[in-house]
């Protein structure tokens, strides 16, 4: 059931603050376990989920395109990725991530159709 | 002798207009000077973490690797090292000019560099892979030096000016003594 409510993800908080790797066999901390064990459960039950970039020691690309662009993969739809999913960062190199996870959603989408 | 004082109170304000626009001038070279230098030290900055990424990657995708999680972690801190001292640059658009071709690159280095197997419990030796972030570093290298030479041209374009304002402030003080 999907309540109004918003649900807030601080990665280095409820997740970890050293997030690496694609794939759950690349380590505990993955973009694959991070997508399915928090992400697409938070937006199967939250209106709208907000995720917060800041205060990790980075991200690779693999897993983030691995975390959001594998939203796609997994049947979302960019439009609905982009209506109930917030990305926050303040920081400089968080704002980069923001846009590059925009890209990813976008670049799956592309390859899905 | 009201002529006489008048023509020392002409020289007097003549002469202290050309010291002030003297001291104005200086005032201007200094402070453009020490903003380009600023501004010259960051790209330094950015040059000197961009060379440390590229030696970082290069080596970390040179070679088969397992369990080098604390190299990946670097070269992320090195990336977001670049991606905050270009955004520093940000401030100083005017000197620089456009920096959309060096995000362009810096952008292009994350997704080649931490993409793919990065961070992978077994990692291949990419050479393609290899080539490429040499080919970026050496773009981003290229487009840095291009708001380097923007810096200097406009430390020289204000340097110019301040000169040339200067010697015309000259030229007409020693105009208006002669006159009287």
């Amino acid at each position: 059931m999907v309540t109004n409510q918003t649900k807030t993800i601080d990665i280095a908080k409820d997740f970890s603050p050293v997030p690496a790797g694609r794939h759950v066999s690349d380590g505990d901390y993955s973009g694959e376990f991070f997508r399915t064990s928090i992400l697409r459960p938070a937006l199967n039950s939250f209106a709208t989920v907000e995720v917060v970039l800041d205060n990790t020691e980075g991200f690779g690309s693999s897993f983030l395109e691995e975390a959001f662009g594998g939203l796609i993969r997994d049947g979302l739809s960019a439009q609905y990725i982009n209506e109930h999913l917030f990305l926050i960062a303040n920081s400089p190199a968080g704002k980069r991530y923001k846009a590059k996870i925009r890209q990813y959603i976008a670049d799956a989408s592309k390859l899905s159709h | 002798m009201a002529a006489a004082w008048d023509g020392t109170l002409a020289a007097i304000v003549g002469g202290l207009a050309g010291a002030i626009a003297g001291i104005a001038a200086t005032t201007l070279t200094n402070k453009t000077n020490r903003t380009a230098g600023r501004i010259e030290k960051r790209i330094d900055d950015i040059e000197a973490a961009a060379e440390l990424l590229r030696v970082e990657a290069i080596s970390y995708w040179s070679t088969a690797g397992a369990g080098d999680s604390s190299v990946a972690r670097k070269i992320i801190t090195l990336w977001e090292t670049v991606v905050t001292k270009v955004d520093s640059l940000e401030d100083f658009k005017n000197q620089v000019g456009d920096l959309g071709q060096v995000n362009a690159c810096i952008d292009k280095l994350y997704d080649l560099i931490t993409g793919s197997d990065f961070q992978a419990k077994y990692r291949s030796a990419d050479q393609d892979k290899v080539a490429e972030i040499r080919g970026l570093c050496t773009s981003l290298c290229s487009h840095l030096h291009t708001s380097r030479r923007l810096v200097n041209r406009w430390r020289h374009f204000w340097k110019r000016r301040s000169i040339s304002k200067s010697q015309a402030n000259d030229r007409k003080n020693g105009k208006a003594s002669e006159v009287r």
